[in-house]
Order: structure tokens, then sequence, then C-alpha cells
């Protein structure tokens, strides 16, 4: 069935057809129109699928994808009422872009990053940590038992209530109190030395005031030293394209400051300086 | 290597004036998920005594209290540096040692926070240095700001309040680009440019910003129009809709809004207006259109800001949309006027009467009336054209937004950036704590409480990710690990019925609580079977049979949707529909949906889909099975 275009009157028998004639012949008007509710994921799927292949598919450049404006056409009366509410639902924006640009090109920053020597204690802590996953606490109901304490914030009276009734089994748990509790958990986190709290002191006329700091150098070798972020790391910059060739601009790491303040390593050149 | 630290700031809490940090090379997508823990607290801060405005010791106060925050942040800082010209070895997770350089890309912080913390004046932008009377024209042609000058100024002209000609000209700079004395905290990062530390927030600049100034001129237009109810009506007649939740109040009678009703206003105001501005008469069309389009470009401008990835294709459109802003803005000028021009208004239409008294004092009685109206209308024209001469849309959340592409072009895209995730940061880490310490002595309780949560979620963190990478884990680790995950993911491609109903056993039962007879429903139900169902999955084509099959009627649909902009994660969206009954106690909820009623390109741009509202949800079960 034909589609006849809501302004000029022109008729276009495939819908791709259409939306080219939208966009160009349209480009300044308004309303998002969101397609459709595509409630299967599934749905969702077979769409990404077709993305890839067919660069007029419509969901790719839903900004581009517009109806007639209903703000201009104050009349409204082809569209009803409730038509008009509908069409902002915020599941339909949600829907329609779904289609998170797969970068089909990317350019990576030219050598970046320079690796200075290896940690030796590396291995030995993967290993330690494989072999005795609840270290230093004795064991996994210990673990469970601190954990639940900890994260249903429960108090150190009741805590230590807990042990003095007699109803814990505290040896196979390996605490009694929530002293002992205390000194297992400052132990629990390796490399909680790099969280060290410091502190200093403000004179402000008759008061002073407690402030509290971490060493900031400390602070991101404590995080980069979490194998939890390994593999999520990003080590570089790097420029992605779409499929038609234009820059996406999305992580951080996608965009140009990143790009910039790069650091060649010393054995080539520094790029940059301020 | 380098390494970007990008920092967190928030204040909230009287007591707390918590930083937190993370950094640029963990994505934003799993940095800002509040399992990471990867947002942390750096610091808390002293927090300096309040003061009243202006007298002269508490200038002085104001003084040292700048040089005290400086102070502390110069502290923080200061092992930056090194790091940021020179390179920090590091250890990294990959059992390498790294060369790392770090620099502090972005402060995330809202407007009064930037104030203090950039020394600039509440009405200055802290990224441009554009004349607080200009505020409201397009900024972007400004000149950035350039800390390092004014530092520089205030050294060259220590005695800001002395009588002589050159602190009376330094005074008049300060001024005009809205500078404080004290400087900023950054001052003397390393590889560092000021005015790039600020980043655009969705929260703060749109929603609670430019949306609360657009509610007020849209009621105000409303008023002027005398559509108000017409709005209202539409207001509350919106149908309710899975993952949108319907405003209960009329509403010129919600007085608070918050952030996620906002977001919600933003979903569907625009639909709202357009019904309440239907038919304009003659003199109405044009400012109609006007404000219609206005309120489009700014809500367009929003949806397109919060998209996670971005081409220049959509910043440019993004631009557009607030070119269009600017262009149309000048329809609600009216409602941002002052008490002091509204005065004036008032004045010069006193003013006007008087004169005309005096002129003409022998009107013949047939005249009278015509002569008013004349006199009326000029009254008018001369009264809003003071209004439009005398007020302007200068707040400082223009010029802001009109950052937001340079921010794309450097930083990458604008939601990651929120303030909210330093709120969350917030509640679990310093008020959550708060609530435990016995108040003496808080802060060190607020800190060594958290780090005990911590210690135990960064250890279930990386039991998890050995996990996932296949490393050799005792039993009861894994069988803990699947416990404590917070949400199992849910299977995808898979719609879920819940809330069976008890009194439905068949067709018959169905028809009655929809209020159709079977008569109506046997025939649709198996046309759609024919159409619709594979040949395996189809109903019986007997009407007899097909009423003896058991039927269940369920309340809500679990419609797994594809998160926005994301790729493998889903938000649950519920369809309700409860019939005639009643939802909660309140009214019976029939949510609305999109069907697919036609080919793709039947309905126009609609692509074949027709909204329709939920009656039943109901399954049958053929006999086999």
């Amino acid at each position: 069935m034909p589609v006849k275009c809501s302004f000029c009157r022109k008729r276009y028998e495939r819908a791709g057809a259409y939306k080219t004639h939208l966009r160009s012949a349209q480009a300044n008007l308004d309303i998002v129109l969101s397609s459709t509710i595509r409630n299967a994921p599934a749905d969702v799927h077979t769409d990404r699928g077709t993305d890839l292949s067919d660069a007029n598919e419509p969901i790719q450049h839903s900004d581009s994808d517009y109806e007639s404006d209903p703000a201009g056409d104050t009349a409204g009366s082809e569209h009803d009422a409730p038509d008009d509410t509908l069409r902002r639902e915020p599941e339909t924006e949600v829907l329609e872009d779904n289609t998170y640009p797969v970068a089909a090109e990317q350019d990576d920053y030219p050598a970046a990053g320079e690796a200075i020597g290896e940690v030796k204690e590396y291995k030995q802590e993967c290993r330690d940590l494989c072999e005795n996953p609840w270290a230093p606490i004795a064991s996994a109901e210990g673990f469970k038992l601190a954990s639940w304490f900890i994260e249903r914030k429960v108090s150190k009276t009741r805590i230590n209530d807990y042990f003095s009734n007699g109803i814990a089994n505290s040896t196979s748990v390996g605490f009694t109190s929530m002293h002992t509790l205390e000194n297992l958990l400052r132990h629990l986190d390796p490399y909680s030395p790099y969280l060290q709290w410091l502190d200093g002191h403000v004179e402000e006329g008759q008061r002073t005031l407690p402030f509290f700091y971490r060493n900031v150098l400390d602070w991101v070798r404590y995080l980069l030293r979490q194998i939890a972020y390994r593999d999520d790391l990003v080590h570089a910059p790097r420029r992605e394209y779409d499929q038609s060739g234009q820059r996406i601009y999305a992580e951080m790491h996608t965009a140009d400051w990143w790009w910039d303040v790069q650091v060649l390593p010393r054995s080539l050149f520094y790029v940059k300086a301020y | 290597m380098s390494d970007q630290t990008n920092l967190t700031n928030f204040s909230g809490d009287k007591k707390a004036w918590p930083v937190y940090m993370t950094i640029g090379n963990v994505p934003s997508t799993i940095r800002n998920r509040p399992g990471s823990m990867a947002i942390l607290l750096l610091g808390l801060l002293p927090i300096p005594a309040k003061l009243a405005k202006s007298s002269r010791a508490d200038k002085l106060q104001r003084l040292i209290n700048a040089d005290t925050v400086r102070g502390v942040f110069k502290l923080i800082f200061a092992p930056l540096n090194g790091a940021a010209r020179e390179g920090a070895p590091i250890d990294y997770a990959d059992g390498k040692i790294w060369r790392c350089f770090l620099i502090m890309s972005g402060w995330i912080a809202d407007h009064m926070e930037n104030v203090t913390l950039h020394g600039i004046k509440s009405n200055a932008c802290p990224k441009c240095e554009v004349h607080p009377e200009e505020l409201g024209s397009r900024a972007g042609h400004h000149r950035a700001r350039d800390y390092a000058r004014y530092e520089r100024y205030e050294h060259e002209n220590p005695f800001l309040d002395s009588e002589t000609h050159d602190a009376a000209h330094a005074r008049y700079t300060n001024e005009t680009h809205g500078i404080r004395r004290g400087q900023n905290v950054f001052q003397g990062l390393v590889r560092v440019l000021m005015p790039d530390l600020h980043k655009p927030d969705m929260l703060n600049t749109i929603y609670l910003g430019l949306f609360k100034h657009l509610r007020d001129w849209i009621q105000g237009f409303l008023k002027k129009h005398a559509r108000q109810q017409a709005f209202d009506d539409a207001w509350k007649a919106l149908p309710t809709y899975p993952g949108f939740f319907v405003p209960k109040k009329a509403y010129r009678e919600v007085t608070q809004w918050h952030g996620k009703e906002m977001r919600k206003l933003g979903c569907c105001l625009l639909g709202v207006l357009t019904v309440a501005l239907r038919q304009p008469d003659s003199t109405q069309v044009q400012p109609f259109r006007r404000a219609l389009t206005c309120v489009r470009s700014l809500l367009d401008f929003t949806m397109m800001a919060q998209y996670r990835s971005q081409t220049p294709e959509t910043i440019s459109y993004m631009e557009e949309y607030a070119t269009q802003f600017h262009e149309t803005k000048d329809i609600f000028l009216e409602f941002r006027i002052s008490k002091r021009t509204q005065e004036k208004a008032d004045e010069l239409r006193k003013g006007m009467r008087r004169q005309r008294a005096q002129m003409r004092e022998r009107v013949p009685p047939s005249q009278r009336r015509r002569i008013r109206d004349d006199d009326r209308e000029e009254e008018n024209d001369q009264g809003m054209e003071l209004i439009h001469s005398e007020s302007n849309i200068n707040f400082v959340k223009i010029p802001l937004i009109s950052h937001f592409r340079d921010h794309i072009y450097m930083f990458g895209n604008i939601p990651k950036y929120s303030t909210e995730y330093g709120k969350l940061a917030h509640k679990e880490q310093i008020k959550d704590g708060w609530r435990r310490t016995n108040e003496i002595d808080a802060a060190r309780q607020i800190l060594s409480s958290y780090s005990r949560q911590h210690a135990i979620h960064m250890r279930i963190l990386n039991l998890e990710f050995l996990q996932r990478a296949g490393a050799d884990l005792p039993t009861e680790v894994v069988e803990h690990l699947e416990k404590t995950r917070p949400a199992p993911t849910p299977p995808a491609h898979r719609r879920m019925l819940n809330g069976l109903r008890d009194n439905i056993h068949d067709v018959v039962d169905l028809g009655r609580a929809c209020d159709i007879s079977p008569e109506t429903i046997c025939p649709e139900l198996i046309r759609y079977s024919r159409l619709s169902l594979p040949p395996d999955r189809r109903l019986p084509e007997n009407p007899a049979i097909l009423r003896t099959l058991p039927v269940e009627l369920l309340t809500q649909l679990e419609i797994l949707v594809l998160a926005y902009l994301e790729s493998g994660v889903y938000d649950i969206q519920r369809a309700r529909c409860t019939g005639a009954q009643l939802f909660r106690n309140q009214t019976s909820r029939n949510d609305c949906v999109w069907i697919q009623a036609g080919g793709e390109n039947m309905y126009g741009a609609l692509r074949g889909h027709v909204p329709a509202r939920l009656i039943a949800l109901f399954k049958i079960r053929s006999g086999y099975m």
C-alpha cells in the first residue's frame, strides 16, 4: 500500500524511499516519532541484524525520523487527542534508539602505554585468592555471617549480644565479638593500606575543623590493582566510526580530550605539553 | 600511558562535604553502576561557617574561608602534579607495572558548588566569560575563562578595596567577568585546562534548571490565553502506560517536583500542551505555534543530549534544536517579568491614562466606547513593549546548554557525568554511615563503617571476576556468589505473565469478566489464531471446544525491553491490566500499548502500529498441554 507524504502529496511504494524523502525534504520538522513498541526483545535483535546490512533501516537514524507537526498544525484535525499524547511516550523514545551504533571502524592511538615491569607478587596473590577465598576469615560461614552483619547494618552491641548469648557457633565462624570481627575485616582487603585516611585540621576562629583525605595516587593504585575491573579497563584513546564513516562520541576514550592529553612512552616523544 | 581521573564532588548533608573520585579507565557504564564500587570517597572537607551577606568583617572571613578550601584542595591534589608531569609507576591488575599519568579530567558538581570551587560569581558561567546580562543570548562565542589570568590580575592589584583608579578598574573587570576574590581551587594542576573541568549535568541544568523555568512559563502562557482548564483536563486524562507513571494531581496543584517527575513531565508535556492549545482563534495561531515550537525544541534538545553515543550528525541536530529554542524563547519573555518591571508597566499605564484624561475632555458619548477600546489596546501594546525590553531570559543554565556540543566532542556523551551518581555514592558512603554513628566524632565512624562494607564488597567483586575468568574456585564460593548476585539476569526474549486471577476458568468466565459475550469472543479468537499463530499452536476451530478449554486471566505482563542505548541490558516494563477491578485500591488500570495492526507501510510513520488499551490479559491452554 503506497504511503502518501503528509507534506507534499508525493506517493511512495517503499518505506525506504519514503524515509529518504522525509529526511531530505523535511529536515526541519519535529516530533520524533515514536516508531513502535517493539515489545519483544527478539524483534530488537532482528533489527540489529538488519542494521548492519541496510543503512536505511529505520531505527538507525531515529532522530531523522519525523512525523507531521502537530504543533505547527494546531488545528490538528487529523490527530485526535490521545494520539498526540501517546506519541511522546518515554518507552517509545527509549525503544527507537535501541541500536547502539556499532563501531564499524576504529582507530587506536598508536603506541600508547608502556609497561615498565612486572608485579612480582601478582601470580601468588591470584593463587592465594583462589585457594583461600575468605582469608583472613577462617570459613565460608564466617564470611557469610560477617557480610550479613555488615551489609544489614547490625549494630555493634547487637553483634556482641549475638555472641554472648551463645547462639553462635563461634568455632566455625572464627570471630567472637565485634572487636575481633573488626580486626579481621581490617585485613580482609590486602590493598587497604592504599586507602589509608589522613587527617588534618583547619583553624577557624575559635573552633578547629577536622578534615580527612586519602592520598590520590594511592587511591588510584588501589582501584587499578583490583582485578575485578581488569578486563574493563581502557588504556588508550581510540577513534570509532560508524558505517557511514561518522565519528562516534560515546565513552571518554572515544572523544578528543583523551587523545589530546595522551602521552607517548618516553622512548618516542611527548606529544602534548601545556 | 596517561590516566584520567574523573572527580565527583557533592555537598548536601550539612555536616559532610565529601569529595568522590573515580577513574576514566573504567568505562562509565561500569563505574556508574551502584555495585561497582568504583566511585570512592577521596576526602571529607571541612565546612566553613556560613555567612550572612556583606558586612566588612564577613568579607574578610569569606576570604579566609576561600583560602582554607583552597589550601585543603592543594593538599589533596599535591600528589597529582608529579604523576601528571612525569607519570607514576602503578601496579596494574594485569600483573604489570605501568607508567601512569594522572590527569584530572572533570569535576562534577552542581552550579553553586562550582561557584565556590571556581571562585566565580553565582551569575557567571564557569566555562566562558559571558556577561551576566547576556546570559540569555546564545553563548559559545565568548572567550573561554582563563583562570590563570585572573589570578595574575589579582596578584597585580592586591588592594581592590582602595580608592585608586587601578583598583576601580580591577573591580570593574571582576564585575564584568563575574569572578570573586579567592581563587579557583584547581589552580596549578598540571595538564589541566580549568574551564574544561566543568561538566554539563542533565539533572541540574535541564531537569531542575530549565524545566523548572519552562513550567512557570507555560503556566503563565496558559493563564494568559485562558487554556489552563484544557491543560489540566488533558493532564489528568493521561493514559497509563508501562514505565510511565500517571500524574495524580492536576498540573496546577503540584507544588514540589522531583527529578524523576520532571523527567516524566518531559515525556508528556508536549503532547498535553498540544492538546490544550487546540483550535486557536485567529489571534492565537501565531503565539501558540511559537510556544509549541519553543517547548518542542527544548524537549528535543534534552532527548538528544541524553544519547549515550553521539555522531556529528546527532550533535548537529542537537545544535539545531538549541538554536530553535533560542529563536522562539521570546514568546515566554513576558512571563519572566520581574516585580520592578511590573511596577514600571503599571506606572506607564497610569501615566497614559492621566495624559489622555487631560487631552480629551469632551468626547461625544457615541464615540466614547470606541475610543476606550482603542486606548486599552494602545495601553496593552505599550505595556508589552516595555515588558519585552525590560525582562530577559538571563539565567546561568542557558549558556551552560550551549557548551554541550563542545563537551561531547571533547569528552563524549553527557549522561555519564550526571550528578546523580554522586548522590547515590552520597547515600551509600556517607548517609548510611552517618545513621550508624553515635554522632560524636562522626566523621571517623562514617569512614571506618564504610571501609568495612567496602572491603567485603570488593572481595566479592574480585571473586566474581575470578569465577567469570574461569579460575578454579571452591564450590562453596561459587554457591555464595550465586546467592549474593544482586538480581539474576532475566532470560531475554521472554514475556512473563503474572498475577493470576482465581475465578476465571473458561472463555465464558473471561467474557463475563471483560463484559463481552462469548459469541463475540470465540470467532475473534479463532480468526486471530488462524492469522497469527503457528500451525502447531492454533486454537481449535470449533467454538464449542474452545469454550471448554481452560483460561487463565492475568493482570500483569512483564516485557523485557532493551535499555536506553545499551546493548545487553534490559529494563522490565510492566503492562498492567486489572480489567474492571481496582488496582491497589485506586482506580482500575488498563495500560496503553502499541499493537501491530498492519504492514510496515500502513498509517504513515506509525508503521502499522496503533495505540490501544488493554482490556484483559489471558492465556488459553489447549487440552493437550
